[in-house]
């Protein structure tokens, strides 16, 4: 963890605000989905917002993937910075058609510096069919699949997402749920992750930051931390056969058989298990 | 109903500087909108007090200062003279410029209600997606506040048109030069010539009424997101 990789993402900041100081000094993996998990008003939005560099933290110091973003002496203004950033409540443009909202920041990246291409992009996300629709017409769950396409579009190099399905029902976080760990498979680039869900972090975190009163409580592999979720334990099983309303999983050489599952054979699925509240 | 051709040059010149005016209020309201709307500076409520003045200074008042300000020994007059412009009262330019600080705050204050009701959220946004200011500015904000844009200008080109009392100070009455609609009524009431002016009068009554109508009649449609 303490070993300078130059492609990690270095991040030390510290900002003073009424209720809480938030002091931070963070080296995050280059790959996966990191976690920044903890209650409301641990800081972690401010986190995010400083890497961002929508909030001004002066003396903080900011280097992704050998790049300085943030040090004494330079501060990279947030349109200068290859991220992308999806926000909490939807960020849409009102004015603009679902296909411009998509458009808006790809055209305005150099087409030789565009690492991520449309098709694939609406393919992943299963946008096709709300292309020509307006933002005011999408349910909840739409919109924030559209801005998830639209940040990505714009081809960063980093993702930040502050809470993407806070704002949504149980059915529509349950549908959007699995575009993002899709995603997670498919993204070469490092994804921060703000939630105060368990579940969410649960199912799609690699590594995990828990932040308390703005400051750093542990940090390490997403396995490692699952009890500090709540959740007892957590297992990648593979479905290895259905029959007469069973399914058989295999779980790291064990045989594990479930009331029947809705899945097919070479399916893998995440098992975890919670202690009841 | 009949206007005399002297009646219709001072029509075609009310036109003329409302539109002018307009046309300025825009390219200068806008930033000052915009600042105030967005600023969290101490000089935010001193500078958006100086831009409603106008609402409730009496129009000699401003155009005693104006005329002080751009006569031959004033700041603005010495200004001119230098540049070889000449003197401001007393001509067509010089309207324009008591009409601008007469009419700004019809373009400022519903500029700014527009932009403040843009949120920094939308802003944000853009700018996480590779837009500079200006181009947050043009391809977000401006967009998003047409409404306001359309009020504002709507308002700033009916109130220029109503304007008395600043074309007297720094006006005076000069035919097809500051003569306009609003003077002339009040000329041919001096003279008695009650027929003319109660024509004119309906001219602008009718325009004014209109006006409003369609600002009333046209609801910037609510965006709903």
């Amino acid at each position: 963890m303490n070993t300078p990789n130059p492609n990690q993402i270095a991040a030390r900041f510290r900002v003073v605000r009424e209720n809480f100081t938030l002091d931070v000094d963070l080296h995050l993996p280059d790959r996966g989905i990191t976690a920044l998990f903890g209650p409301s008003g641990c800081g972690k939005t401010t986190l995010l917002r400083a890497i961002a560099g929508l909030e001004r933290a002066p003396g903080g110091r900011l280097v992704v993937s050998g790049e300085p973003w943030q040090d004494a002496r330079v501060f990279v203004p947030p349109h200068r910075r290859a991220l992308g950033y999806v926000f909490q409540e939807t960020s849409l443009f009102p004015h603009l058609s679902v296909r411009r909202n998509l458009e808006y920041g790809m055209k305005r990246v150099p087409e030789n510096e565009r690492t991520l291409h449309w098709d694939e992009v609406i393919d992943w996300l299963g946008l096709t069919p709300l292309i020509r629709q307006q933002p005011h017409q999408l349910s909840g769950g739409q919109r924030q699949r559209v801005a998830v396409g639209r940040a990505l579009l714009s081809s960063p190099r980093l993702l930040l997402m502050d809470e993407p399905l806070a704002a949504l029902d149980a059915g529509a976080r349950a549908e959007i749920l699995p575009y993002l760990d899709q995603l997670h498979q498919k993204l070469s680039i490092p994804v921060l992750y703000v939630s105060h869900s368990a579940e969410e972090v649960a199912w799609l975190a690699d590594h995990l930051v828990c932040l308390e009163a703005g400051r750093v409580v542990w940090q390490g592999k997403a396995a490692d931390g699952l009890t500090r979720l709540g959740v007892t334990a957590e297992h990648s099983a593979r479905v290895v056969a259905q029959e007469e309303g069973w399914t058989v999983l295999d779980i790291e050489g064990q045989t594990l058989r479930l009331p029947w599952l809705e899945a097919k054979p070479g399916d893998s699925l995440r098992l975890r298990f919670e202690k009841n509240a | 109903m009949k206007l005399s051709p002297g009646d219709w040059q001072a029509v075609v010149l009310t036109l003329e500087l409302a539109g002018v005016v307009t046309l300025i209020l825009f390219m200068l309201g806008t930033p000052i909108a915009w600042w105030l709307a967005r600023t969290q500076s101490k000089w935010k409520a001193p500078i958006g007090a100086v831009v409603a003045l106008p609402l409730v200074l009496p129009p000699s008042v401003l155009g005693f200062y104006l005329l002080l300000a751009m006569g031959p020994n004033g700041w603005v007059g010495q200004l001119t003279q230098s540049m070889g412009i000449g003197l401001l009262p007393f001509t067509f330019w010089g309207l324009v410029v008591g009409s601008v600080f007469y009419s700004l705050p019809f373009m400022v204050q519903p500029l700014q209600t527009a932009f403040e009701a843009l949120g920094e959220r939308t802003l944000e946004a853009a700018a996480t997606l590779r837009a500079s200011p200006l181009d947050r500015f043009f391809s977000v904000a401006t967009p998003i506040a047409r409404p306001g844009f359309m009020t504002a200008g709507i308002l700033s080109f009916a109130h220029t048109v109503g304007e008395f009392g600043v074309v007297l100070m720094i006006g005076g009455n000069i035919p097809g030069e500051t003569r306009v609609a609003s003077v002339q009524i009040f000329d041919h009431v001096e003279a008695l010539q009650y027929g003319e002016a109660h024509h004119l009068a309906a001219v602008l009554l009718v325009f004014s009424f209109l006006v409003l109508l369609a600002l009333y009649t046209w609801r910037p449609k609510a965006l709903r997101l």
